[in-house]
């Protein structure tokens, strides 16, 4: 398969003492719709935030497309590729719709302060380049008609995928979706599985942390587990529904 | 109607603008009137750093001095000409807008005002000591007027013209700030800073150069006062002078250009008008203030803008920014 997408070596983080994450071994190959389940406080998150470069670990190493990244910040690994959405919706309110996207190509624009000024043609036609771009993304997940409200004043579920336009509009090869479907009413799950696979289709790989098993079973070509920090299982959906460990982490073990 | 209103908004202003010294030629008006000029480009200043970026300042007075004594100093001592003081005014206060940005990246909130706090009075007690340089308490004196051509800038009503087209250059670059990437760029990060970080903006950066702009701005502001009122002296660079120029903006709306002007405008005006009641004056403009927070938490620049959508018949919110009164709620 060549070199994995992304894949970490015995990533660790603790705070102070308590091993958020311990050790995880994991690769995600390209093109891959990967998702992370675990009971609460399993660490899923900090996963998260380790690999897209809010905390930086205690140990070991994230690797993406063969370059080490361990110790880049999150803003330069934007830029290298990845992308995410956060579990507790962090839009920028007080901006439309339509910026909020727009903050999303900052680092694929060049216009610079002079630029600013001086509003050059350059700079007038990047924007204009820009903010179709993003209208077609935003059209894509379904917003079309609300790109001029604020985005604090959306409904809770256009702000998940506002959340996921601004994401692509980083254009990422890899996408995080930190519980994309939490909250969302069940008429809506269909419309989210299948933005998810539309996104699969571009050609992004999708790591996605989710609760609601029938989304996770429905469109994950892997998945892997984590308790208390530690890998538990990886495989297929079918494998780690009738995994041991799995299920005595759930459940609990039958004494 | 309404798009007469749309075109034929800017020129009236302009008019109105320009029109004063037709109107008087008072110097205790015209007076008044420059320095409305120069804290609206104060409170407009300011705003880049809080209300575009959310980052705290208190201690904005600072760069103004800074940029008074340099333009003060490079004219008197010095002999250049005017421009070229006005010009290292600017870059002068910006780089200093730039050392002190540096190391308070890592402070926020309330932290980074105590810091920015205490710049001004580091500021403030080197005007005043280090006699050798800028003449200590008794202040430089002699600071020469611009002449444009054959024109000399010497009285308060000509000087007008100069301050009024510098406020117009000021408020055209902060608006085509507020509309670039990068200007969006430091809305991400007042917004959320962890948010903006993961659309790839260096927020570090950002944060730097909305602290050497604001500064660069404030040192333009200080170099006009210097030639205005042709002395400084470190009594108009006190903490206190940092206090009013974050009312003016608090009270215009923070993150509101129109605002930052009207607020300037209105309480460089107020406290003249209050001078009536003698020794109640400082009472009743600090309730004016406490009332403007209160019941208009988005400043006058809320109600601006709200006029401007009506008449312009733009029932909503169109122009794709609205202003955070989140600052304000903080102060």
């Amino acid at each position: 398969m060549g070199t994995p997408l992304l894949k970490t070596q015995s990533l660790s983080i603790s705070f102070g003492g308590v091993h958020a994450v311990d050790k995880v071994d994991m690769e995600v190959e390209k093109g891959q719709v990967f998702a992370i389940i675990g009971p609460n406080g399993a660490g899923k998150t900090t996963f998260f935030n380790l690999v897209s470069g809010y905390y930086f670990p205690t140990g070991g190493t994230v690797t993406f497309k063969g370059e080490d990244i361990t110790r880049l910040k999150a803003y330069e690994r934007t830029r290298r590729g990845i992308g995410r959405t956060f579990q507790n919706i962090m839009l920028f309110r007080e901006l439309s719709v339509l910026d909020n996207a727009m903050v999303g190509l900052h680092s694929r624009l060049k216009s610079n302060l002079i630029g600013a000024f001086l509003r050059t043609r350059a700079t007038r036609e990047e924007e204009e380049r820009g903010r179709e771009e993003v209208r077609e993304l935003l059209h894509f997940v379904g917003l079309d008609g609300h790109e001029d409200n604020l985005a604090k004043n959306l409904p809770y579920g256009m702000q998940k995928r506002l959340e996921i336009a601004r994401a692509l509009a980083t254009r990422p090869e890899l996408l995080l979706l930190d519980e994309p479907a939490a909250g969302l009413p069940t008429q809506e799950l269909s419309s989210l599985v299948e933005i998810i696979q539309k996104i699969r289709d571009r050609g992004i790989t999708v790591i996605l942390i989710e609760h609601k098993m029938d989304v996770v079973m429905s469109i994950s070509d892997r998945i892997m587990v984590l308790n208390f920090g530690e890998k538990i299982a990886e495989g297929t959906p079918e494998e780690v529904r009738h995994n041991q460990a799995v299920i005595e982490a759930y459940l609990g073990k039958e004494e | 109607m309404r798009s007469l209103y749309s075109k034929l908004k800017i020129p009236v202003m302009l008019v109105v603008l320009y029109g004063l010294p037709f109107v008087t030629q008072d110097p205790y008006v015209m007076h008044l009137a420059n320095m409305a000029m120069i804290y609206s480009i104060l409170a407009l200043s300011l705003n880049v750093l809080t209300g575009f970026t959310g980052q705290f300042s208190v201690g904005h007075a600072a760069f103004y001095g800074i940029g008074a004594y340099t333009s003060g100093l490079i004219t008197v001592k010095l002999g250049w000409p005017i421009w070229a003081g006005f010009i290292a005014a600017g870059v002068i206060a910006g780089l200093a807008g730039l050392l002190l940005g540096i190391p308070t990246l890592r402070l926020r909130g309330l932290y980074l005002a105590v810091a920015t706090l205490g710049f001004g009075e580091i500021v403030y007690q080197i005007l005043v000591n280090w006699v050798s340089l800028t003449n200590g308490p008794k202040g430089l004196t002699g600071v020469p007027s611009p002449t444009i051509g054959p024109w000399r800038l010497d009285m308060y009503h000509s000087y007008y013209y100069l301050s009024a087209t510098a406020l117009i250059v000021v408020v055209f670059l902060v608006y085509r700030l507020y509309y670039s990437r990068v200007g969006r760029a430091m809305l991400a990060i007042r917004e959320n800073e962890l948010a903006a970080e993961a659309m790839g903006i260096n927020s570090t950066y950002y944060k730097i150069t909305a602290f050497t702009i604001s500064s660069f701005f404030a040192g333009i502001a200080g170099a006009l006062y210097a030639h205005e009122i042709m002395f400084v002296s470190p009594e108009s660079f006190v903490n206190a002078e940092s206090v009013s120029i974050l009312c003016m903006m608090v009270v215009g709306g923070v993150g509101s250009i129109p605002g930052s002007i009207v607020g300037a405008i209105a309480l460089t005006i107020i406290p003249e008008y209050l001078r009536a009641v003698g020794d109640w004056r400082l009472v009743l403009y600090g309730a004016v203030i406490v009332l403007m927070v209160t019941y208009a938490p988005q400043g006058l620049g809320g109600w601006i803008t709200a006029l401007d959508h009506w008449l312009a018949g733009t029932g909503h919110y169109r122009s794709g920014r609205a202003k955070k009164d989140k600052v304000a709620a903080e102060v």
